[in-house]
């Protein structure tokens, strides 16, 4: 696989990658497994997963842990560079209209932006709902205390967060990795808690 | 806001604020919390201009991560955007790194016992810096209306991100 076919291949995904993460993983799946067959269903998978923890950009990291597959770290740039390209290219420009459009009606844009930050709001809950939701419904249902734990964990850290931010202007990384230790801390207890024993269970 | 504030800021910082920011998030949007921090509470940038690049991020092809981009190129111009778009490019190629690491600690109960931790302070820290943008246009019963028609319009699926901004937008002027 050459390169310059690697980086077009990108481009081209980055071009419809409209909607998030979702779009994206279908289109990939289409180019990278159907198409190229550069990994398997369950190596897209895994590496999706492995990106889910990867600081940063979900879709970056997925595009150059599959461009490293394909041609080692200059498949991997090539591919994030083919990822970006047109994404970059057409915020700028978009960036740049709206600056003009600002200052020739910057009446209309004023009235019309009154209505795109309170609709950014609603897609950001979006975002919030996210980050929750593998652990307070996690696809295994929950069945037992440490499950229940968890999910009490989640909206205790959110909540907290949300509570400690305005009242104390802490800094946001260490409001973040504080929240962090005590997961660290809460999952280390729970390990050590053994199941508890069933009355009716057998000798 | 004193206007030139950002020009006051020199261009390494912002990148370092953006990659600091990018750091500590497993998501696109996740570092907006921390960048509202350092930006908006600091004078050096608007809830209007985060709000407004966000948008741009949103409906423009690619990841929405790339509202940073839209960000920087707002307060700090061309280099702004494209020091931006390093900066977020960094973090995730870090995978290289660690994913041979993570095959060792995958499923290891403290390390996901911190990224849940992480998560969940990311998720209220969010829902903060999404107070502070609704409180900057005005909380009324036209801008709730909006931000819960926004929701509800997302959770279909079915429409796309451009349609629900060019609603709202509508909305607004049609408000005035």
């Amino acid at each position: 696989m050459r390169l310059y076919t690697l980086f077009y291949i990108f481009v081209r995904i980055g071009a419809q990658a409209f909607g998030g993460g979702a779009t994206l993983l279908a289109l990939l799946h289409r180019e990278t497994v159907e198409r190229y067959g550069y990994l398997t269903e369950s190596e897209l998978a895994t590496a999706w997963s492995l990106c889910a923890v990867t600081p940063g950009i979900n879709q970056i990291a997925i595009s150059a842990l599959i461009g490293h597959r394909v041609r080692g770290v200059a498949g991997a740039l090539v591919a994030v560079a083919g990822l970006l390209s047109v994404g970059s290219l057409v915020t700028i420009g978009v960036t740049f209209g709206y600056r003009e459009m600002q200052a020739r009606a910057g009446d209309e844009i004023e009235a019309a932006l009154r209505g795109v930050v309170p609709a950014t709001v609603g897609v950001g809950l979006i975002t919030c709902w996210q980050l929750l939701r593998p652990q307070l419904l996690p696809k295994t249902p929950v069945k037992d205390a440490k499950g229940r734990i968890g999910q009490v964990q989640a909206l205790v850290l959110c909540a907290a967060a949300a509570a400690l931010l305005p009242l104390t202007r802490l800094p946001v990384v260490l409001l973040l990795l504080a929240s962090g230790l005590v997961g660290v801390v809460v999952a280390w207890v729970l390990s050590r808690v053994k199941p508890a024993v069933r009355e009716d269970a057998q000798p | 806001m004193n206007p030139s504030a950002m020009n006051d800021v020199p261009l390494w910082v912002w990148t370092w604020l953006v990659l600091k920011a990018s750091l500590l998030t497993t998501s696109g949007t996740g570092n907006v919390p921390s960048l509202h921090a350092d930006l908006v509470e600091t004078g050096h940038a608007t809830d209007a201009q985060f709000a407004e690049a966000f948008a741009i991020g949103q409906v423009t092809p690619g990841p929405g991560g790339l509202w940073v981009v839209s960000l920087g190129y707002l307060l700090k111009g061309l280099p702004g955007a494209l020091t931006a778009l390093a900066a977020v490019c960094l973090p995730p190629l870090g995978v290289l790194l660690i994913r041979r690491l993570h095959e060792r600690v995958q499923g290891n109960p403290l390390v996901n016992g911190f990224l849940r931790g992480l998560a969940a302070a990311v998720a209220g820290v969010t829902l903060v810096t999404l107070t502070r943008l609704l409180l900057s246009v005005g909380i009324s019963a036209t801008s709730i209306a909006i931000a819960l028609g926004a929701l509800a319009l997302s959770l279909t699926k079915r429409v796309p991100i451009l349609v629900i901004f060019a609603l709202a937008a509508a909305a607004g002027l049609l408000a005035r």
